[in-house]
């Protein structure tokens, strides 16, 4: 069994930071303090969470000039906390909701001219998934299933999985 | 039928084992249908013995049907015991259980 099926392209990055030191420091930043929050996995972010992942990331000294007791105090108020959580789960999500929608589109084009295109929509079913929509993902490859089984897409299509 | 023209045999069969697989996957994962997931995974295990991680998630579907399965039949005796007066007593352990159960269903959902 060899041919898996080709895995969404994805999209390229609209800059290149490795050609700005400064700006590559400054984004290697922002992603080392949003994976903080992500791996802090607790109710309450405390400075030290935040510096140990920085120096998790980015794999350098992270010098701070300041007590151990400053490090245990909540970097964000509840509400915050769970603010930022919610936006870099978002931001994680952003390019997987390009791919969807790029992937989607390129299968209702293929339809329109009668070509039903089972791997799109497999594809497009995976990154739903990815993304966390599971309902959405099911309607998408059962599609495909359907076609590759010689059952044809209609009942799926009538049903939005594509639109 | 145009997607038809880019694969051989080999690759359709492939693909087909590959989409019952990721099927498979999304039902269990997102607790929509062990029953469906468990039979997805089979097919896609059928098709492709060598998929490895579709055993994997095969086992872990058929784990999840039968836990399912079990606490359903356990929810339903014990409501029924309830009902009857709960003559051996311990009827606060069982409400609490009952509670759990819906309390995870709430959130599964």
């Amino acid at each position: 069994m060899g041919a898996a099926p080709r895995k969404p392209k994805l999209p390229e990055t609209e800059t290149t930071l490795l050609d700005e030191p400064q700006a590559a420091f400054h984004g290697r930043l922002t992603v080392a303090f949003i994976r903080s929050l992500e791996w802090a996995e607790k109710p309450r972010i405390v400075f030290d969470d935040i510096i140990g992942r920085l120096r998790k990331e980015l794999g350098e000294d992270v010098h701070l000039r300041t007590s151990e007791e400053a490090l245990t105090r909540p970097a964000f108020s509840s509400a915050a906390q769970f603010e930022l959580m919610q936006s870099a789960a978002e931001l994680e999500r952003a390019p997987l909701r390009k791919i969807i929608a790029v992937l989607k589109r390129a299968v209702e084009q293929r339809q329109k001219a009668e070509d039903y295109w089972p791997e799109g929509r497999l594809n497009a079913g995976i990154a739903c998934a990815a993304a966390g929509d599971h309902h959405q993902a099911r309607q998408l490859i059962k599609e495909a299933v359907d076609i590759l089984e010689g059952r044809g897409p209609l009942e799926g299509d009538r049903a939005g999985g594509t639109q | 039928m145009r997607w038809m023209e880019s694969y051989n045999p080999q690759e359709m069969q492939a693909l087909l084992a590959e989409t019952h697989y990721h099927l498979g996957r999304v039902l269990c994962e997102g607790e929509l249908d062990f029953d469906r997931a468990v039979s997805e995974l089979e097919e896609a295990v059928r098709l492709d013995p060598d998929n490895i991680r579709a055993h994997y998630h095969l086992g872990q579907a058929i784990r999840q049907q039968i836990e399912r399965n079990k606490f359903k039949r356990a929810e339903e005796v014990l409501r029924i015991y309830l009902m009857k007066g709960a003559p051996l007593g311990h009827e606060d352990e069982v409400r609490e259980f009952l509670g759990s159960r819906k309390r995870q269903e709430t959130t599964s959902r």
